[in-house]
């Protein structure tokens, strides 16, 4: 009997991982109003969410390469 | 030569380019089916299907609103990255699933999934006339963006009327031509025309860090406010954004018709491996021109706003001939996004009018030939009906944009929870999308669009979603997953 064809969305581990990155986009866990450092011009907390969106994507291409069959159906 | 001339030769080549794209592309249609006329028979291929997904996905709003959006925002508008991201990562939720199901029944609309699902007319017949309400919003807002980016750019030579008309002329006569296959040819050099603007952008005005850093440290000391870290009502509208616009975005009928017309399903997976990094390039470079533009036009307000880029082109124009092509470019590429987005949308909401109201209850049984006329039909009379109010605006792009999500997140449970979700139930699945809508429509029109910093619709689909899932488990009678079809679907 043949397995059925994977996809991201029987894998509870892949949307957990996706809920840490956007929890890590988005600064909810720093002080509101606090004066941030300048970092590669812009302010540290939007550099921040810049690089999770990066990993957002990576491990997007990481998710469809590895967890989604190409089976077509006949 | 002046820019607006400059503007007016460029755009006018464009458009001459795309109807004799669309001209061939009607020699190339074998016959008038609906799969055929409505997503090119399942045909795109690799690169055409990333072209139109990516025309598609980004449009007017990206270009103009965005920008207009970050000036008046600040950095918390960084935002639109990973919300754009939200999309893609959406899809991998349903549309493995829903790719394979459309290949097997043939479905041409997202109606045709939900009779098939759900076996339910009244279902179709609401969450149909949701995607209309929400898309038709859409298309309205590309027209608007169509009129100000030719107007603003050739500083009224050519008026902001005259802009929406001509533009809403040709992308009805290379649709009506040439149907899906017209617009995803057109759509693929939109694609690389956007591409090359923004190309355009990053060369001509993304700054150097320490031009950033100046920049930041301007604004800092003139409106910190756009700069410190957001408080948590803001946090909380970052949020909302991201569950908005991932799910309502992820639904749009025209991206839904996208899967349909996939190739194969490696072509959809290589497509959407692809996108994922498209706000990186696109939204993001926007984000940073509304940020500089907040020290180099001061006091915009409003719907002014949106007026940034325009405001940028033309003084790019004047510093060198070098910027000047920039500009051209970049123009260019914005008017090939704007017309991408809208020709897909106005195929897509023909294809629901044609197929899910007039195939399915007035013209019952008439062939597929007379059904894809009498879109063809059904295009120019919503043309003739938006085009009037577009010509009239009286909100931000923004704002429409807005509008449009709150009504389309309330149809994404019956995708997201239909296809994962075998317990669903019929009877449930309307509760909640009935339920939502009134929630999310009530506290818009009552002038709550937001509360604590969470978007109306968000809160609608909260509701919808919990009331789907709780009333399929007090509801276990009825496996609606197992229904037969009340409408087999038509077209191949």
């Amino acid at each position: 009997m043949s397995r059925p064809p994977r996809e991201p969305v029987r894998y509870g581990w892949i949307w957990i991982v996706y809920v840490l990155l956007y929890a890590a986009s988005v600064p909810w866990y720093l002080p509101a109003g606090t004066i941030p450092e300048i970092w590669l011009g812009l302010p540290s907390w939007a550099l921040l969410s810049l690089l999770s969106t990066v990993g957002i994507a990576l491990f997007t291409v990481l998710v469809i390469r590895s967890f989604w069959d190409d089976t077509d159906p006949t | 030569m002046t820019f607006g001339i400059g503007v007016t030769l460029f755009v006018s080549l464009y458009l001459v380019v795309i109807l004799t794209i669309g001209y061939f592309a009607r020699r190339a249609r074998p016959d008038e089916t609906l799969g055929e006329f409505y997503l090119a028979g399942r045909t795109l291929s690799g690169p055409i299907l990333l072209l139109t997904l990516y025309a598609t996905q980004y449009s007017g709003n990206s270009l103009l609103g965005y920008p207009g959006e970050a000036y008046r925002m600040g950095f918390a508008w960084i935002m639109s990255v990973g919300f754009m991201m939200a999309i893609v990562v959406a899809y991998l939720l349903f549309a493995p699933q829903l790719y394979a199901q459309a290949k097997r029944f043939h479905f041409v609309t997202p109606g045709d999934w939900l009779d098939h699902r759900f076996g339910s007319p009244s279902l179709s017949l609401i969450a149909n006339t949701l995607l209309i309400l929400g898309i038709g919003n859409y298309l309205l807002a590309q027209l608007m963006a169509m009129g100000h980016v030719i107007a603003g750019l050739t500083d009224q030579a050519v008026p902001y009327w005259a802009g929406v008309i001509v533009l809403t002329l040709v992308i009805i006569v290379y649709e009506t031509m040439g149907g899906m296959r017209a617009v995803a040819w057109t759509d693929a050099m939109q694609g690389i025309m956007l591409l090359l603007g923004i190309a355009g952008i990053i060369i001509a005005a993304v700054p150097g860090s320490a031009h950033l850093r100046e920049t930041t440290e301007w604004i800092l000391s003139q409106q910190p406010e756009r700069v410190v870290v957001p408080d948590w009502s803001l946090c909380a509208t970052w949020v909302s954004s991201v569950l908005l616009i991932g799910f309502s975005g992820a639904v749009y009928p025209h991206a839904i018709q996208r899967i349909y017309a996939a190739e194969s399903a490696r072509t959809l997976r290589r497509s959407l491996s692809v996108m994922i990094f498209m706000p990186l390039v696109t939204t993001f470079p926007m984000f940073l021109i509304g940020i500089l533009s907040i020290r180099r036009f001061t006091n915009l307000g409003g719907v002014e706003a949106d007026q940034v880029m325009p405001m940028l082109l033309r003084q790019w124009s004047s510093e060198s001939t070098w910027m000047y092509a920039m500009a051209i470019l970049v123009v260019v590429g914005t008017v090939a996004a704007i017309m991408s987005t809208a020709d897909s949308v106005l195929l897509s909401i023909s294809s629901i009018l044609a197929k899910d109201f007039v195939g399915k209850r007035l013209l019952v049984g008439a062939s597929e030939a007379r059904l894809t006329r009498a879109g063809k039909v059904l295009s120019w009379a919503v043309m003739l009906v938006l085009v009037p109010v577009a010509l009239a605006p009286r909100i931000t792009l923004w704002g429409l944009i807005e509008l449009k999500m709150e009504i389309l997140a309330q149809v994404s449970p019956l995708f997201l929870l239909g296809l994962t979700w075998k317990r669903l139930t019929t009877r449930a699945a309307f509760a909640g999308m009935i339920a939502g809508t009134l929630v999310a429509g009530g506290l818009f029109l009552g002038g709550y669009r937001m509360v604590a910093g969470l978007h109306a619709g968000v809160i609608g689909w909260c509701v919808n979603l919990t009331l789907s899932v709780a009333l399929s488990l007090i509801w276990t009678g009825e496996s609606s997953h197992q229904r037969k079809m009340t409408h087999p679907p038509l077209g191949g």
